[in-house]
């Protein structure tokens, strides 16, 4: 039984057992994309490289054999180096978006596909909440946002942009049901938050921590909370719709104190005394100077009100953070995957499997919203959350623009059979369907043309899809490290 | 000619001739594209029905090589060499001649009358005869872009009227009156002597003597092909260098008597043997006879040592008699069991152990490239468990710029069997492959003829020469992938699948083909082993350095005067190398580097030019031993766009299954193809550094990990050129995007260049000062070579 040192562990393992699997017996996971137990290894990714200090060599862990003796690191700079740069390389070729633009765009996060699929499947409540849940003033911002989102949709290159702003607008003035009954103060924390500011900042840091638990008393100066947008003509923001979605926060329970300034009603001092934190959601000079108090945080109040909202949420989440006593550094931002464009000639193959031949060359529709969310083309990747290379990408802080100048490859059109989906684009040439499809004796199966920088992976012999996977497709979907082979109507992320 | 077109029968019938096994894609494969000119999916689909082959192996394997092809072809196919030598000698101005002559559009490879498919094949292994290019089973040298048009229509016309005669065998007794050996490897023959032994077989009928013609292995001055060699008994040799048919009577008439009087003709001969003709230019071609007590040829031939190549120049490759004569399989005979050898100690019959002891003396090292020791392998498989083991002799050269492997093939065909077979002894194997590129044909042929003459007279087969032992051996005949060079991708590809590379451990000593215990070696290696045992390991290892011992055989071409096939003593320089053997850079030219070892290896500047050939000194130069191509570089060529070349070679033989080498070596390309084309920036190169070590550190076969070797040594020697190129100049001025032609006042109005311009960019204004319109330019340099009063300048 070989006798191994990973990372200053020792560890016994089996005969023939691969250094990957030494290192998981150690509890120690080393990064891999082509490797699947119980298949034999692709040893193609070259993710899983390790050094072994004994003989100074590095090498892929997935298929080197453990033998006794050996000294393996499995995290060492350069080796975090390399597994960047092949991260990086995997990349410099990946054709697709994770994040939808609409999504990557809007600053409040509001998921823009999964709306819209929720709409065009019939389900305006689950809908309206998703808006709400991002947005925080659907409504209000569905009146004045300048729709950033709407200039980044891939449909604007085939006809005319979704209608996103006016989506969740509607959803909002339709299912008013949703905010209420579906979003309630959570369990008591036990703290609690002054928030000086009742401008769109400070009205959806309140909402956040609300929910999650902690009593907030709301210090506005004016009578009415909403900064500039109080300023808007009825034309332009409704005063009722606002009234009503600042309502809908002050009802979660939040203390709200109009016409009382932080300075002259109420000292600094005794909101520094008297809360666990102040959040400072206020464009006041007067009170720089607690800014410096460890328990003290500043919002901006920015003027598009939808970064206002993205702020106040952000904020909000460290403040919690404080609260909860976890530590605040910032969560890294998910890696996300850039298209940039649908050019001209890719934009067939970029709607082959996307675009509901309903609206073919249809406007936007502006009389049922499940008519316009049918529009939408699901830019998103169906990955999201279980693609391998997005979350090693995101833990290396891998660059997709590492190489200058790089044409990315075209958009291949996307193989569908039945709920599956091939998009060669996402594909890294593991060899894992190639393998899985042999092993399990598919009567034609999935093949490797070409070689070298061409190489490809298709359905052999011109084969459908249908063919290639007449009993491996959920293996296949279940291994590809990356979404190349995916389920095509089952939603990762629900929010 | 009307395409074959496919048919069920045609199939089942060539499969059945192949063989129905997984290991018979690539047979099967060959002999479709052999039948069709190339594979209709159709074919390929019955192929899966018929055998246990998956659609997907023999797609992903029908993809995979370069020879074989997806969509129909012309009835010829012109390959044009993309080698090394090749290159700096022009091969790319050579293939666009070519589609300009078939007026081929963007994309398209074969003519509107299907009758040529041209192609940039990998190097053909004709280095010195540069550039060259092969027409169907046809070698042409020095082929000039401006002539190519002449040269497909001497194709068509020899292919009317080809005279395919075999080679006569002449009786025993004919040798007594003299001989007259002719250079028939594939560099003589590129160069024309098989039409020179016809037009002798002509002339010999019209003369009154007894005289054979014999065709001899490679003499290795390849730069003086085709060589003809006059031997009577009593006289010196007479050697005669680029022959072509119509001297052969000259040179006969002047050795021999005619047969009637009437036709003597006074010889011309006399004046040929003043002084020896070193330049390229077939047009103004004098032929000259030459002597090997001449200077040059002293030089070229005295540093040389021949010891896997021994006998060049005199024996028949396929004639087993004289192999014995000279003491072939001598080496074998001591280590066949129940051999009767009965001499002294050192005459004793060498078992397994004996014979890989000896090897372990003589400081045999791989001569495939790594230089691992030869014995420590062997041990290796003798030692493995297994009943069933193979020796595999790796044939697949594929470095441009490389021919030693076809050279010892072509001409030394028993000399590998006999390696070969020793080798089965030392590790008990009792079958094995010679797997050569499909791009050395007559490599093949030889090679093939020789296992015949072999086995019938015992030497292999099921009992050899009654010693009980019995070892079988076949050709595998490759299909364009260089990566077949590294053995797990060989091994991969006779097993059917795509030649892919596998991680070592398990090496194939312990799991091989198969899975079974499997000696590879290459080819060089095998052909020293039985001269280690006929002369003894301490004779081979008196011959080179501490750690690098015997001889190696390189292939020197490039801007060399005297290009060939050469065998020297390790721990000789580079600079003996150059000057002594190769006589220097051509045209007096400047010598800037050598690059060593092909894409796997680097280039060794100037001033390096006394590093020894020594596994170890090589790579600590920054090259390495590779296989052995030595490409001589001068002042003219521009070490960057050299870099390029190299690796676009390996960007395109990646086998693409791991990443840093599949897209790494591609992204290093972008990067120097920017350098060239003046659209690179300063940061471009510690990028391209940075990559470049990564894929060296991380790629998982040697292809990978040395394919960065060409950007690292030329940025470690020509970091400046590289800088110069970031800033947009081409210092040597051969980066086509960063230069520009004009004509000085110099110009003599002559319109020699306004009428060879292939692109019409030089108005044709005699006795006027002409000028070259850029825009219009494609800077393929013609006219600055031919304008007699250097007046084309290049900025």
């Amino acid at each position: 039984m070989p006798r191994l040192r990973i990372d200053g562990n020792s560890v016994d393992v089996p005969v023939e057992a691969t250094v990957l699997e030494a290192a998981a017996l150690a509890g120690i996971d080393i990064p891999a994309l082509c490797h699947v137990p119980g298949l034999r290894p692709q040893t193609s990714c070259m993710l899983c490289v390790v050094e072994d200090k004994r003989s100074g060599k590095t090498f892929p862990s997935c298929s080197t054999r453990a033998e006794d003796g050996m000294i393996i690191e499995t995290g060492t700079e350069a080796l975090r180096a390399a597994r960047k740069e092949v991260l990086q390389l995997l990349l410099s070729e990946h054709v697709g978006d994770c994040e939808a633009p609409c999504r990557r765009i809007c600053p409040a996060a509001l998921e823009v596909p999964l709306m819209m699929r929720t709409v065009a499947a019939g389900d305006r409540d689950a809908a309206a909440r998703l808006a709400q849940a991002a947005l925080i003033l659907p409504e209000t911002l569905g009146w004045v946002c300048n729709a950033p989102c709407e200039r980044g949709c891939h449909r604007g290159s085939f006809d005319e942009p979704l209608l996103i702003k006016e989506m969740h607008r509607r959803l909002a003035h339709e299912v008013p049901s949703a905010r209420g009954i579906a979003f309630a103060a959570g369990p008591s924390s036990g703290k609690c938050v002054a928030i000086v500011g009742g401008g769109v900042a400070g009205l959806a840091a309140a909402w956040t921590l609300a929910l999650r638990g902690h009593a907030c008393t709301l210090y506005e100066r004016e009578a009415r909370c909403g900064g500039p947008l109080r300023d808007l003509n009825e034309a332009e923001l409704p005063r009722a719709v606002f009234d009503a979605e600042v309502q809908n926060i002050i009802g979660l329970g939040v203390d709200l104190r109009t016409g009382c300034t932080v300075g002259r009603d109420v000292a600094m001092e005794e909101l520094l005394g008297t809360f666990d934190a102040v959040l400072l959601a206020c464009q006041d000079d007067t009170l720089e100077d607690a800014e410096d108090e460890e328990h003290v945080f500043t919002a901006i109040e920015f003027p598009m009100a939808v970064n206002a909202v993205a702020e106040g949420k952000g904020v909000a989440d460290e403040v919690d953070r404080f609260l909860r006593g976890l530590p605040s550094v910032p969560r890294r931002k998910p890696f996300d995957c850039r298209l940039v464009e649908v050019r001209e000639p890719e934009k067939a193959a970029f709607a082959a499997h996307r675009m509901d031949p309903a609206t073919h060359g249809r406007g936007r529709e502006r009389d049922a919203i499940e008519a316009e969310a049918r529009r939408c083309l699901h830019c998103d990747c169906l990955k999201l959350e279980s693609c391998k290379l997005r979350q090693y990408a995101t833990e290396y802080g891998a660059n997709q623009f590492a190489y200058r100048d790089v044409n990315r490859p075209s958009i291949e059109t996307a193989l569908v059979a039945g709920s599956v989906v091939f998009e060669p684009g996402k594909c890294i040439r593991c060899g894992l369907c190639v393998e899985i499809t042999a092993v399990r004796g598919e009567p034609w199966g999935m093949a490797f043309v070409q070689r070298g920088f061409d190489a490809r992976v298709r359905p052999a012999l011109g084969h459908s899809l249908e063919d290639a996977l007449t009993k491996t497709a959920r293996e296949c979907v279940e291994a590809c490290p990356t979404a190349a082979f995916a389920w095509r109507d089952r939603e990762e992320r629900e929010s | 000619m009307p395409r074959t077109e496919f048919s069920i029968d045609d199939v089942d019938r060539l499969v059945a001739e192949t063989g129905h096994g997984k290991e018979a894609v690539i047979p099967i494969l060959h002999a479709l594209q052999d039948r069709y000119r190339y594979l209709p999916d159709a074919a390929l689909a019955r192929v899966c029905e018929i055998t246990e082959i998956t659609p997907a192996t023999i797609e992903g394997v029908a993809t995979f090589f370069t020879r074989f092809r997806r969509r129909p072809m012309g009835e010829h196919a012109i390959r044009v060499c993309d080698g090394t030598a090749c290159h700096v000698k022009g091969a790319p101005a050579v293939f666009d001649a070519f589609t300009k002559a078939l007026d081929l559009g963007s994309g398209e490879d074969t003519d509107k009358q299907g009758q040529f498919t041209v192609q940039r094949v990998a190097c053909l292994g004709c280095c010195t005869l540069a550039p060259a290019v092969q027409i169907d089973h046809v070698t042409y040298g020095h082929v000039q872009p401006e002539k190519v048009s002449d040269l497909l229509e001497d194709f068509l016309a020899s292919e009317a009227d080809r005279k395919a005669r075999p080679l006569k065998h002449y009786a025993e007794d004919a040798a007594g009156a003299g001989e007259i050996r002719v250079g028939l490897g594939s560099c003589c023959i590129a160069g024309g002597s098989d039409k020179v032994r016809v037009a002798l077989e002509d002339v010999l009928q019209t003369v009154d003597a007894s005289v054979r013609v014999k065709r001899v292995s490679c003499v290795g001055m390849c730069h003086q092909t085709p060589l003809l060699e006059v031997r009577l008994p009593g006289r010196p040799p007479s050697l005669y260098a680029k022959v072509q048919a119509e001297d052969v009577g000259e040179i006969v008439r002047r050795h021999f008597a005619p047969r009637t009087r009437s036709v003597r003709v006074r010889t011309g001969i006399g004046h040929w043997l003043e002084r020896l003709y070193t330049g390229d230019h077939r047009d103004v071609l004098e032929r000259h006879g030459i002597d090997v007590r001449d200077r040059p040829v002293a030089a070229f031939l005295s540093k040389q040592q021949r010891l896997a190549t021994e006998y060049c120049g005199e024996i028949d490759p396929v004639d087993l008699d004289e192999y014995l004569r000279l003491r072939g399989f001598e080496a074998l005979a001591r280590c066949l069991p129940g051999s009767a050898h009965t001499g002294g100690p050192s005459c004793a019959r060498l078992d397994s152990e004996a014979i890989i002891g000896e090897l372990r003396a003589s400081g045999l090292r791989g001569r495939g490239g790594a230089g691992f020791p030869t014995a420590r392998k062997w041990d290796a498989v003798r030692g493995a468990a297994g009943e069933r083991k193979y020796v595999i002799c790796n044939g697949d050269e594929g470095d441009p710029g490389a021919f030693m492997d076809r050279m010892i093939l072509e001409s030394y065909p028993f000399r590998v069997i006999e390696g070969m077979i020793i080798g089965s002894l030392a590790v008990g194997a009792h079958e094995g492959f010679l797997y050569i590129r499909a791009e050395y044909p007559l490599a093949i042929a030889r090679i093939e003829e020789a296992l015949r003459i072999a086995e019938a007279a015992g030497y292999l087969g099921d009992d050899i020469r009654g010693s009980g032992h019995a070892f079988r051996l076949r050709v595998v005949e490759g299909a364009g992938a260089f990566v077949c060079g590294e053995e797990t991708a060989l091994l991969a590809a006779m097993e059917g699948r795509r030649a892919t590379p596998n991680i070592r451990p398990p090496y194939p000593a312990l799991e091989g083909l198969h899975g079974c215990p499997t000696l590879v070696n290459n080819t060089e290696t095998f052909a020293l082993v039985p001269w280690i045992l006929r002369h003894g390991a301490a004779a081979f290892a008196a011959f080179g350095t501490a750690h690098s011992r015997g001889t190696k055989v390189f292939s020197l071409a490039g801007k060399v005067n005297r290009g060939g096939l050469i065998e020297v003593p390790m721990g000789t320089s580079i600079r003996e190398i150059v000057e002594d053997i190769g006589g220097g850079v051509q045209g007096g030219k400047q010598f800037k580097a050598v690059q060593v070892g092909g894409p796997s290896g680097g280039c060794i500047p100037a001033a390096l030019i006394d590093t020894p050939v020594d596994y170890e000194a090589l790579t600590a130069a920054g090259a390495m031993m590779g296989s052995g191509g030595l490409v001589v570089l001068d002042e003219s060529d521009c070490m960057v766009e050299m870099t390029r070349y190299f690796l676009s070679f390996t960007q395109l033989e990646s086998c693409g299954k791991c990443t840093p080498c599949r897209v790494g070596t591609k992204r290093m390309l972008e990067i120097v193809e920017r350098l060239c084309e003046g659209k690179a920036e300063p940061v471009d190169l510690a990028e391209l550094e940075t990559l470049a070590r990564v894929v060296k550190e991380n790629s998982l076969c040697g292809l990978g990990k040395t394919a960065p070797n060409p950007v690292l040594t030329t940025m470690r020697y020509f970091r400046e050129e590289f800088e110069a190129h970031a800033e947009g100049r081409c210092p040597a001025g051969r980066c086509k995007s960063l230069i520009t032609y004009s004509i000085t006042g110099d110009c003599i109005g002559c319109t020699k260049c306004a009428v060879n311009c292939p692109s019409g960019a030089i108005a044709f204004r005699p006795y006027e000062q002409h000028e070259i319109d850029p825009a219009v330019c494609t800077r393929c340099n013609g006219c600055f070579e031919i304008c007699p009063v250097d007046a084309v300048k290049v900025e």
